[in-house]
C-alpha cells in the first residue's frame, strides 16, 4: 500500500512540472500554437437563449467560478457526460461554481426534447442556434480540416474564474476519454483550494520564519496531527538556500479554522534578505465533503537574523 | 478554537479513499509523465498516433475475420461483405453530423479513387441515421463507391469491440469515423477509432495499411 502510494505521489509530483497538456487527463488542453483564446484570457462574452427563459450572459456570472460545455445532442461523446455534467453542478453548487452548457447549432424543439430528459436543473443551459457563440471558442489552427469553425469547440470544457479569466481550456481527447471529468474535477478542486486557503510568509523578530493559514469562512484544513492517521496532515516546508530550518511548530488540535500560524526556527550563516520558498500541503473540507489534496509553493523576499536557533 | 470538537462528525476524505481515487487516476498518469507508446497494430503500423483497436478491447479486431453483413447503397443495390472476398476492401464507418466524419469524407473519395486500379473496394457504413441524415452525407459529394445504410445500427454494433471507449454510453457510436482494411481472405488487417487530438483528416495511417496489404499478393 505504501509503494502504491508513494507511487502514485512521485506521478503526481511529475505531472506539475509539464506543461498542461502532458498531465493526466488534460490531453486536449489548447496548445498556444492553436490561437485564442488561451488559458489566461477573458472568456469571450456571449448572450443566448437560456432554456430556463429569457437570456443568459456569461459576464453576469463574474464573482463565480464557471465550469463551461459546448455540446450538442447528437454528438456522443458530448451524449456520454451530459449526465455526469448534473452531477458535477449538483457536487459544486455549495461551493458557488455554476455550470454552463452551450448547445451547439441545433433547432430549439430538437434541444428541448433532448435537455428535457438529459439536463440537470441545477446546469445553465442556453442555445447557441447559429453557432456564433462556439465560433469564438474556436482557436483558428486548432482541428484545421474542419470548414465549419464552430465544430472546433463541441465538447470542449472551459474552467473560467471569478474575474472571467479562462484557466482550463479542453477540447475533446478521444484517446483518454473521460466522461465523468475526473481531471477537470482535480483542477477545479486545485483552483478552488487555493481560493480557500490563503497562505502569507513573514519573519518574526526571532529567528524564524511564520506560514500563516487563512482559511475561508466555512471550511477547515487538517491539522498537522490530525485525529485519524489516513487523514492528509498540513505540512510546511521552507526552502533559503544557505540558511538551515529546523522542525515547524504547528498549532494543536485535529483540525485548523479560520487562521493557523506555522513557526519554522532557521539558523542562517549571516543576516540579509533572502528569497525563500516555502512548500505547503494541506487538505480543505467543508463540513460535508473535502477538496482533493492541495500542494501550493510560495515565495516571498524575506529578512533573516544571523545566529543560533532560539 | 481549531475545531477539535468536530472531528468525530467532520467527514473529511480519507488517505484510503484518496489512495483509491489515485489508483483510479494512475494510468493516465503513467500515459501523461512518459510519453504514450504508440498502439501497436498487428501489421506493424506502429508509428500510427490513431487509436488502434487491440485486442484487450474485444472482438472484432486486427486478425480476426470482418463480421459479414448484407445492407442497402445508395442505389438500392445489396451489398453482401463476402461477396467481396479476394478484394482488399475498406471498411468506413460515417455520420453526416460527425464534423470528423465530414472532414474526412473527400479523403474517403481520393482515397477510391487511387485504389481503385489496385482493385481495392471501399465500402462506407452509415450509422443509425434517419433518411434525411443519410441523404445529407450522400449528396454532399459524389461518393464513386457504396455508402450503405445501417438503420438500427445493428452492423455497427457488431463492429464494435465491448471494451472500446467504454466512457460512450450509445455503443453504436462507437466506430463512428473507424477505418478498417480487410484483406482478400476477408481478415481484418487495420482497424482504428477516432483520435481526436492526432486526427487524421487525410487518412495517411490508411493509406500506408492500404499499401502494406495491396502488396502482399
Amino acid at each position: 500500500m505504501k509503494g502504491l502510494l508513494g507511487l502514485a505521489l512521485v506521478l503526481l509530483g511529475c505531472s506539475s512540472t509539464l506543461p498542461v497538456w502532458e498531465q493526466p487527463g488534460l490531453g486536449g488542453a489548447v496548445r498556444p500554437e492553436m490561437g485564442g483564446p488561451q488559458p489566461s484570457s477573458l472568456a469571450p462574452d456571449f448572450e443566448l437563449p437560456a432554456d430556463a427563459g429569457g437570456t443568459f450572459k456569461l459576464s453576469s456570472l463574474r464573482g463565480s467560478w464557471v465550469v463551461m460545455h459546448f455540446t450538442a445532442s447528437w454528438c456522443p461523446y458530448c451524449d456520454s457526460e451530459i449526465a455526469h455534467l448534473g452531477e458535477m453542478a449538483d457536487g459544486y453548487a455549495a461551493r458557488g461554481v455554476k455550470v454552463v452548457l452551450v448547445d451547439e447549432k441545433e433547432p430549439e424543439a430538437h434541444w428541448r426534447a433532448y435537455a428535457a430528459g438529459h439536463v440537470a436543473k441545477s446546469v445553465v443551459g442556453v442555445r447557441d442556434e447559429d453557432g456564433s457563440a462556439a465560433l469564438r471558442y474556436a482557436p483558428p489552427r486548432a482541428q484545421p480540416s474542419f470548414a465549419d469553425r464552430s465544430q472546433v469547440a463541441l465538447d470542449a470544457t472551459l474552467i473560467v474564474d471569478p474575474e472571467g479569466i479562462i484557466r482550463l481550456f479542453l477540447l475533446p481527447d478521444s484517446a483518454h476519454f473521460d466522461p465523468t471529468f475526473v481531471a477537470v474535477r482535480g483542477e477545479l478542486d486545485r483552483m478552488l483550494a487555493a481560493d480557500v486557503v490563503h497562505v502569507a510568509l513573514s519573519s518574526s523578530p526571532g529567528k524564524a520564519l511564520v506560514a500563516t493559514l487563512d482559511v475561508a469562512p466555512g471550511y477547515h484544513v487538517m491539522s498537522h496531527t490530525p485525529s485519524e492517521p489516513e487523514y492528509v496532515p498540513t505540512r510546511v516546508e521552507a526552502d533559503a538556500g544557505d540558511v538551515a530550518f529546523g522542525e515547524p511548530t504547528y498549532p494543536r488540535g485535529p483540525t485548523y479554522e479560520r487562521s493557523a500560524r506555522v513557526v519554522v526556527p532557521y539558523v542562517a550563516p549571516k543576516a540579509g534578505t533572502r528569497l525563500v520558498a516555502v512548500t505547503v500541503s494541506y487538505q480543505a473540507c467543508t463540513a460535508s465533503r473535502c477538496l482533493f489534496p492541495t500542494k501550493r509553493r510560495i515565495e516571498a523576499n524575506l529578512t533573516f537574523n544571523a545566529g543560533d536557533m532560539p | 478554537m481549531f475545531g477539535g470538537a468536530k472531528t468525530g462528525r467532520v467527514a473529511h476524505m480519507k488517505a484510503t479513499s484518496l489512495l483509491v481515487s489515485l489508483l483510479e487516476l494512475t494510468p493516465m498518469m503513467l500515459s501523461a509523465c512518459s510519453r504514450p507508446a504508440a498502439s501497436p497494430e498487428s501489421d506493424g503500423l506502429s508509428a500510427s498516433p490513431t487509436i488502434a483497436v487491440t485486442d484487450e478491447m474485444g472482438s472484432p479486431h486486427a486478425g480476426d475475420v470482418a463480421p459479414d453483413f448484407d445492407l442497402v447503397d445508395q442505389t438500392g443495390a445489396h451489398v453482401k461483405l463476402s461477396s467481396l472476398r479476394g478484394s482488399v476492401v475498406v471498411l468506413a464507418f460515417v455520420t453526416s453530423y460527425c464534423p470528423f466524419s465530414k472532414a474526412a469524407q473527400p479523403s474517403l473519395v481520393e482515397v477510391a479513387h487511387d485504389y481503385a486500379p489496385k482493385g481495392v473496394k471501399v465500402v462506407a457504413v452509415d450509422v443509425k441515421e434517419s433518411d434525411e441524415a443519410y441523404r445529407e452525407y450522400v449528396g454532399r459529394m459524389p461518393m464513386g463507391f457504396p455508402v450503405l445504410r445501417d438503420g438500427d445500427g445493428a452492423v455497427s454494433t457488431s463492429y464494435t469491440p465491448a471494451k472500446a471507449q467504454p466512457g460512450v454510453v450509445d455503443r453504436t457510436q462507437v466506430v463512428v469515423t473507424s477505418k478498417l482494411v480487410i484483406d482478400k481472405q476477408g481478415k481484418i488487417r487495420f482497424f482504428t477509432l477516432l483520435d481526436t487530438q492526432h486526427f487524421d483528416a487525410k487518412l495517411v495511417h490508411l493509406r500506408r495499411a492500404l499499401d502494406r496489404v495491396v502488396e502482399e499478393t
